[in-house]
């Protein structure tokens, strides 16, 4: 059977309606979001809600995320020292390997993985708690009881949040760099003087450190600020609540990818 | 309500944190607060630089005793002027002279001094004259290759 | 005595579904006002709108003479403060201990001593008969005990409007007969204004002063449970009397069976 005209002329405008009706949508959920975010940064009047909530979740997102941190910032650390032996030795420069190691830690993998694991550790957890609470009806109530659930409960998770992950970060490096030098020094011999006297030599306390805790506290509002929107959006059920949580993972790692890049490239491009 | 513990977890895991920042920032960067009053400066000319960068290492001997500070390029006789810093415990004599090294085959880029017989000593923002420039492994090439056609 | 709340003429819609038509209640203060109706009329919808959770598409809806759409966040916020609303799931803060969730609205909204926000929050666990259980943790709770300590939380900062949301299902008949005296004597003792929303029947009808019953959008009927037993209008006696077929049909709309199932 041939299609009409009429039939195509049906189908084009339908598939154009269905192209603006998605990004309609998407634009909602980016407004919504970009609202959500706002109402979550405010911490109240004056700052006098009290500290204690913040100090909870700064155990909850923070401390409890310190084991796997470490061990993953160790293991990275001892890994980038034993391949950068084996390719600079191919060159004789085999001393450069600290230089290598901090760099590479410093400016990337410390922020981009302390954040992928922080989404994985604490973003989900984050997600599956606030959709719970909203699910069992806890945020409603809090609304009825006159008390603001933004203030009460994304506010000090998102601040705990902005908080955590940069010192996570500075704690990823510091290991890196040491699992590093306990490979490169006592494992592949090379002098120790060395492979501190030539990180000293090329990294810069502003351009690398300081650059690396700024991309850190980006990744730190984007992960904790996806998984509280995506626990604040699920849908009430088990199936809507797991289905948030696997979202809060993948967005926020795209996200953390996708940013790092460009945050690279602006940095790079002499800011 | 909370527990005593957990506010002091808290409390260890920021102090921790800060004090990972201290320690990059000095073991790994070497930033060093004390910076100008230990050191003094000096200059000095070259023709080419090919490839010596700010904070690279200063050597007498084989020991880094400073750094690169900057490198400005002077207008007028279109030569490269670096400034370095240099520790104060080490004096050098008026006659020391300044070359660009490359450490390994293809390494990074460093100053090596060697000191002379004067008495004198260099003071603060004095200039080293005696400069010797990086050999530019083309340049080189370049005139061995032409030597043999002769 | 007045009105405590008011709707005139409120439609509501949801997902482009009519959910209310141009219906009108008055709830009057210091009495036990029921909305009843079969499931899936909206009456949990009716709350939303109350509590000025959902804004109606028009209409007003006007608490102790505000009207709650056109208030500002802050104000509905202070507006809260008096009324509160008990969930049919209990929503106990689940990491909380049962008193640190009947203390909440204390500790957030008042700057009282300890001792004095101890006293309090024992006197309204007292009220409902949990003294003893106030460190427990709501998992540790049966179902009629949740929505007991529920019921304790909602009514610490004295409330002039307290509304209930199916606070009879999934009780047994003992746990039953305990909120209905307890809904009962707190209305009287508080001086509140208690709003029910229910599809238990007898339970509703034995302590309300006056019922509002709802239907397709619609009031189909008000008055004190006296009158309403004696109204004859047919979808009425269908729900207060429960008979399983009747204006109210058993079966979803669909296709008819022999098209569906033979064809």
């Amino acid at each position: 059977m041939k299609p009409s005209k009429l039939m195509v002329h049906h189908y084009i405008i339908n598939g154009v309606r269905r192209i603006g009706m998605n990004a309609l949508d998407i634009c909602a959920t980016f407004g919504r979001a970009g609202w959500f975010l706002v109402q979550s940064l405010n911490w109240g009047k004056g700052f006098k809600a009290p500290l204690s909530r913040l100090v909870y979740q700064v155990y909850n997102l923070g401390v409890l995320s310190l084991p796997i941190i470490l061990v993953s910032g160790l293991f990275v650390g001892m890994v980038l020292a034993l391949q950068g032996y084996h390719i600079l030795v191919d060159y004789g420069s085999q001393e450069a390997v600290g230089q290598m190691v901090a760099l590479s830690i410093l400016r990337e993998f410390g922020p981009v993985v302390s954040a992928l694991l922080f989404a994985g550790r604490a973003g989900s957890a984050l997600t599956a708690e606030i959709g719970l609470m909203k699910a069992t009806e806890q945020l409603s109530a809090m609304e009825i009881m006159g008390v603001d659930p933004f203030k009460r409960i994304m506010s000090p998770r998102l601040w705990g949040g902005i908080i955590c992950l940069p010192l996570l970060n500075l704690m990823f490096c510091v290991l890196g760099i040491y699992g590093g030098a306990l490979v490169a020094v006592d494992m592949l011999g090379i002098y120790e003087g060395s492979y501190w006297a030539n990180m000293q030599g090329s990294v810069e306390f502003y351009g690398d450190i300081v650059k690396g805790v700024i991309k850190s506290v980006v990744f730190a509002v984007v992960v904790t600020w996806i998984a509280i929107f995506q626990g604040w959006n699920a849908l009430p059920t088990s199936m809507g609540i797991s289905r948030a949580t696997t979202q809060t993972v993948v967005q926020a790692s795209l996200a953390v990818l996708g940013l790092d890049f460009v945050l690279t490239a602006v940095m790079l491009g002499g800011f | 309500m909370i527990s005593k513990r957990l506010e002091i977890s808290v409390g260890v895991f920021v102090i921790a944190g800060i004090l990972a920042l201290v320690v990059l920032a000095f073991n790994a960067s070497g930033l060093n607060f004390t910076d100008k009053d230990q050191r003094y400066i000096l200059y000095a000319r070259f023709e080419n630089l090919s490839g010596l960068s700010e904070r690279a290492k200063v050597s007498l001997s084989g020991v880094t005793i400073g750094r690169v500070v900057s490198i400005e390029l002077d207008t007028e006789d279109y030569v490269a002027v670096v400034k370095m810093a240099i520790d104060k415990n080490v004096p050098l004599t008026t006659d020391t002279s300044a070359s660009i090294l490359t450490a390994g085959l293809l390494g990074e880029k460093y100053i090596g001094l060697s000191v002379g017989a004067d008495e004198e000593t260099l003071m603060n923002a004095d200039e080293i004259e005696d400069t010797q420039s990086s050999i530019v492994l083309e340049e080189l090439i370049g005139q061995f290759l032409f030597s043999r056609s002769e | 005595m007045g009105n405590c709340v008011v709707l005139k003429n409120v439609s509501f819609r949801r997902d482009g579904r009519l959910i209310f038509d141009d219906i009108s209640l008055n709830i009057p203060k210091g009495k036990v006002t029921s909305i009843l109706g079969p499931s899936g009329t909206g009456k949990t919808t009716l709350l939303g709108l109350i509590t000025g959770q959902l804004k109606p598409d028009s209409g007003e809806v006007l608490v102790n003479n505000l009207s709650v759409p056109d208030l500002s966040r802050q104000a509905l916020f202070e507006l809260r403060k008096k009324m509160s609303l008990l969930f049919q799931s209990g929503a106990l803060f689940t990491d909380m201990t049962v008193f640190e969730n009947v203390a909440f609205a204390l500790r957030e909204h008042t700057q009282l001593p300890e001792h004095m926000i101890r006293d309090l929050v024992l006197l309204r666990l007292e009220n409902v008969g949990l003294r003893g259980a106030g460190q427990l943790m709501p998992s540790q709770l049966s179902g009629g005990m949740a929505r007991r300590v529920a019921l304790a939380r909602s009514i610490i900062l004295d409330p002039d409007l307290i509304m209930y949301d199916e606070p009879f299902t999934g009780q047994d008949p003992v746990s039953k007969g305990i909120l209905v005296k307890l809904i009962r004597a707190l209305n009287k003792n508080l001086s509140l204004t208690s709003v029910l929303v229910s599809h238990d029947v007898e339970e509703a009808l034995s302590i309300s002063d006056h019922v509002y019953v709802l239907s397709h959008g619609q009031v189909i009927a008000s008055g004190t449970p006296e009158a309403l037993r004696e109204n004859t209008g047919s979808e009425l006696q269908q729900f207060l009397f429960g008979l399983p077929d009747g204006p109210v049909s058993f079966h979803f709309p669909a296709k008819p069976l022999s098209e569906e199932v033979l064809a």
